[in-house]
């Protein structure tokens, strides 16, 4: 019976080797191939990973040398041959798990890694958000900070969003996105010029018209309420062009994150 | 002996006997190797590694060849280094996805540091390579 060629060189070498020998069987075999497989244990071994992640096929490739040895004291080329062609395998394999123990091990550090990364991408983003909202004015006040929209281009005296208003609106959709804890409140303002009663509408209107833009966007109706106010708190007097401008606006109120008093009983704390 | 040869399970064991004189029959380790390299064929090609595979199956069927022609211990070693190329090909395939992804892992680490690092200063005139 043929043994393929494909097995490792050194086996080969065995074979040519065993040959020579075989004319005296019990002759102990001196095998190169021998020498040079005890080395590439003794090499695998001090490789700390290759101990740890390999020590079975460690234990088989000692075995089989064992086991090449004594082949070669009883001059059993064929067995020889077997045991060195097990033993060589047996090494790989713990090579090879030693190699893949140890990149598992670096992969789950750089879990860890990644997840700081994320982290810090992600509070990068929010610096940009946060200067972002500085594209408003705003004020601090004790339902949370306030964000006034002035000058939000709406059709004059309706409650429909002009081109441009997306614009204006972005930074808050971008801060509503990063902040999904974040609840607001979209309170409509308006100057004094009209009846109260229209200004209480318009203002309520004009409020729910950006709320309904909000949600377009994906925002969740339950972080956005809207609420008319009407002429009722002026920024500035309604005597001059330039105080009415002011009183014109739609403020945000941007509630502090959610507090655990503000969750229903019993539901689940946040991370 | 008629009444043993009555008992059937005796019959059996006996049958048993004559099959195992077989020269066809084959060795515990090649019906295992050859359960374990069909096992590997029939898995995702990079669960196991090519040439070790192929290897294995050579060695299979030259397992089978040995032991038709009723060399059967030829046919079991042939069988365990057989078993030893699925077990190395299949080592050599994890070694392989480990290292793929702790490769990947760090691509997307250093992708997301681009992201995170401040936009980059104006050139300064100066070459920084």
């Amino acid at each position: 019976m043929v043994r393929p060629i494909s097995r490792s060189a050194s086996a080969a070498a065995a074979l040519g080797l065993a040959a020579c020998m075989a004319a005296c069987a019990t002759t102990p075999i001196h095998n190169a191939s021998l020498q040079s497989e005890h080395q590439a244990l003794a090499q695998a071994r001090q490789d700390p990973a290759v101990r740890q992640y390999g020590s079975a096929a460690l234990t088989d490739a000692e075995q089989s040398l064992a086991a090449a040895d004594r082949a070669a004291k009883d001059g059993n080329a064929a067995q020889l041959n077997h045991q060195l062609f097990m033993a060589d395998r047996a090494i790989a394999t713990a090579r090879a798990r030693g190699q893949a123990g140890s990149d598992r091990a670096r992969l789950a550090s750089l879990n860890q890694e990644r997840d700081q990364a994320l982290l810090q991408a992600k509070n990068m983003q929010l610096e940009h958000t946060k200067r972002e909202l500085q594209a408003y004015r705003t004020r601090q006040t004790s339902q949370g900070t306030v964000v006034t929209l002035y000058n939000l281009p709406f059709a004059t005296g309706k409650a429909t969003l002009r081109p441009g208003a997306e614009a204006r609106l972005q930074p808050l959709m971008a801060y509503l996105k990063d902040h999904p804890d974040r609840r607001i409140i979209v309170q409509g303002n308006t100057d004094s010029t009209g009846t109260a009663e229209i200004n209480q509408r318009l203002s309520k209107e004009r409020a729910d018209a950006v709320r309904n833009y909000l949600i377009g966007l994906g925002v969740a109706p339950d972080r956005i309420i809207a609420r008319g106010l009407g002429s009722s708190f002026p920024v500035a007097s309604n005597d001059t062009a330039a105080g009415r401008q002011e009183n014109r606006r739609v403020d945000v109120v941007i509630e502090p994150p959610s507090s655990t008093a503000a969750l229903p009983e019993g539901a689940p704390n946040p991370h | 002996m008629p009444a043993v040869v009555a008992q059937p399970r005796l019959a059996v064991a006996g049958l048993a006997l004559v099959l195992a004189a077989c020269s066809s029959t084959p060795p515990p380790s090649l019906t295992q190797a050859q359960g374990e390299v069909h096992q590997a064929m029939n898995a995702p090609p990079d669960d196991y590694s090519r040439p070790e595979l192929d290897e294995a199956r050579l060695k299979v069927s030259q397992a089978e060849n040995a032991n038709h022609s009723g060399d059967q211990r030829s046919a079991a070693e042939l069988s365990q280094e057989a078993m030893a190329d699925v077990q190395l090909a299949r080592s050599l395939a994890d070694a392989q996805k480990a290292q793929q992804a702790a490769h990947d892992m760090q691509s997307t680490i250093n992708a997301l540091r681009q992201e995170a690092a401040p936009p980059a200063p104006a050139p300064s005139g100066e070459s920084q390579r």
